[in-house]
């Protein structure tokens, strides 16, 4: 795959990007109150996407972005795990707290000692991945029990939960080989970053957008 | 580039596998979550229906009583009293001005008693007032009326402030309670009656209790207290509808007493 072509894919990934985070922002009113998180979490990463964006394409240091993965997965998973908090009730709200730090802690010790700031941090990635899965899980398993909307399409964490369960799994299972390839095969490995990354990106923000305008009411 | 090429074939079943999976997980969640949801309302309607049968059903077993009552006050009070006053105004005589005189204030005393004894028959005949009064109110009219038999001492108490419930809840719990008074009257041989309600700030809880000849509710719970058509059985089954709980505590010569807990 050519880098014209990765590059036009990523510049669609920072439009969806700031799509959602408009979504998030003009329908504010409609959504928990909470949800100004989201906000946040999409603020930053349409930071940190670009600043890799930048550092991609137009710095010296090119394909040197990873170091900024170590300081963002965590500030993502903490935000994230605030939403669920949030969320939930009951003993779980308490075990979705309590994961924050013991997440960051990890996320530090890894850093330090596993995966250092010029390698692919997949580790942190990996964990974050089966924490958020869990949740989402919990949230599926707990929406099913309640069975207390009428209309699921007109409930902002289904969809958002729903993107969660696509991106996920797919990023787990993309993260698994990814350090690997990079040393033996690192053209395959952008071709498939490029494809499986961005598709899942577009999937995951397109998802939280529609979850943000769901709640939009027709005015009479 | 034949190794690439494989590897990527192989990335890409898997992936699109994890994403057909995925996907079949979330039809088959919201096909779950619907079917459950339209079981569940209509469920919810099943239950409204039942609600309404046995709130209008409340109503009628109601206005029987209220009926019951009006045609024995006539027979046994009003009745009486007229019957007595034909008799003195038979009795009175041409010739006896002084005998006369006292038959004819007897029978105006009468007929007075017979008028106001009708006035309050009259308020009773309108079976609505259930829905006006308090429910103390139209308890305190239900013990009146079992005290004037002569037969029973009863008496009511309030704690707390008596504070708003629902006039369909309100009617099936006077109703109920109406139901043990009648199970009082002809079954405990009772002397005394006591009626209690209890108003917390997010409960409200009816004690009726009677000093009788009790029974072995231990025993008879597990064959047919919550069975429903029996009169216990009606009790359990219509507090469960309005969302309370209904309790009873008896032994053989201790009395009774019922419980009836409603959250607010």
């Amino acid at each position: 795959m050519s880098g014209e072509t990765s590059k036009l894919l990523y510049e669609i990934y920072l439009f969806i990007l700031a799509i959602s985070f408009s979504a998030s922002i003009i329908n504010r009113v409609n959504l928990p109150p909470y949800y100004w998180l989201f906000s946040l979490l999409l603020g930053l990463s349409i930071i940190n996407e670009s600043l890799a964006y930048y550092l991609l394409y137009y710095s010296h240091s090119k394909q040197k972005t990873y170091f900024l993965y170590h300081f963002f997965i965590p500030v993502y998973y903490s935000i994230l795990a605030c939403v669920y908090y949030n969320y939930f009730q009951g003993l779980i709200k308490k075990t979705v707290l309590y994961s924050i730090p013991v997440f960051i802690g990890f996320n530090i010790y890894l850093s330090i000692f596993v995966q250092k700031l010029d390698v692919v941090n997949t580790y942190s990635f990996m964990i974050m991945t089966v924490l958020v899965m869990g949740m989402t899980l919990y949230f599926f398993y707990e929406l099913f029990v309640k069975n207390q909307f009428p209309n699921l399409w007109r409930v902002p964490f289904f969809w958002i939960n729903t993107g969660n369960l696509f991106f996920y799994p797919g990023m787990f299972f993309m993260m698994s080989f990814m350090n690997v390839l990079i040393q033996d095969n690192p053209q395959l490995l952008n071709i498939l970053y490029s494809v499986i990354n961005r598709t899942l990106n577009y999937m995951l923000y397109s998802l939280f957008t529609i979850g943000f305008l769901c709640t939009i009411r027709k005015k009479k | 580039m034949y190794d690439q090429k494989e590897e990527i074939a192989l990335i890409v079943i898997c992936g699109t596998s994890l994403m057909l999976l995925l996907t079949v997980f979330i039809l088959l969640f919201i096909f779950f979550y619907r079917k459950k949801y339209n079981q569940y309302q209509q469920e919810i309607t099943r239950m409204q229906e039942i609600y309404q049968q046995e709130l209008l059903k409340s109503q009628l077993e109601i206005r029987e009583q209220t009926l019951h009552y009006i045609s024995q006050e006539i027979h046994d009070n009003i009745g009486q009293v007229l019957s007595l006053v034909k008799l003195n105004l038979n009795a009175v005589q041409a010739n006896n001005q002084a005998g006369n005189e006292e038959k004819i204030q007897t029978s105006k005393e009468l007929v007075g008693k017979a008028i106001q004894d009708l006035r309050s028959l009259s308020k009773s005949l309108n079976t609505d007032y259930i829905n006006r009064l308090k429910l103390s109110e139209s308890l305190q009219i239900e013990l009146d009326m079992i005290q004037k038999t002569g037969n029973y001492e009863t008496q009511l108490k309030i704690t707390g402030t008596e504070t708003y419930i629902d006039p369909q809840k309100q009617l099936i719990i006077f109703r109920i309670a109406q139901e043990v008074f009648n199970n009082i009257l002809k079954h405990a041989q009772a002397l005394h009656i006591e009626v209690l309600l209890e108003y917390a700030e997010d409960l409200f809880v009816l004690k009726i209790s009677d000093d009788g000849i009790g029974f072995d509710a231990a025993e008879n719970e597990t064959r047919n207290f919550r069975e429903k058509g029996t009169g216990l059985g009606n009790m359990f089954y219509r507090t469960r509808l309005i969302g309370g709980e209904f309790f009873i505590e008896s032994k053989v010569q201790q009395g009774t007493r019922i419980l009836l807990k409603l959250p607010f």
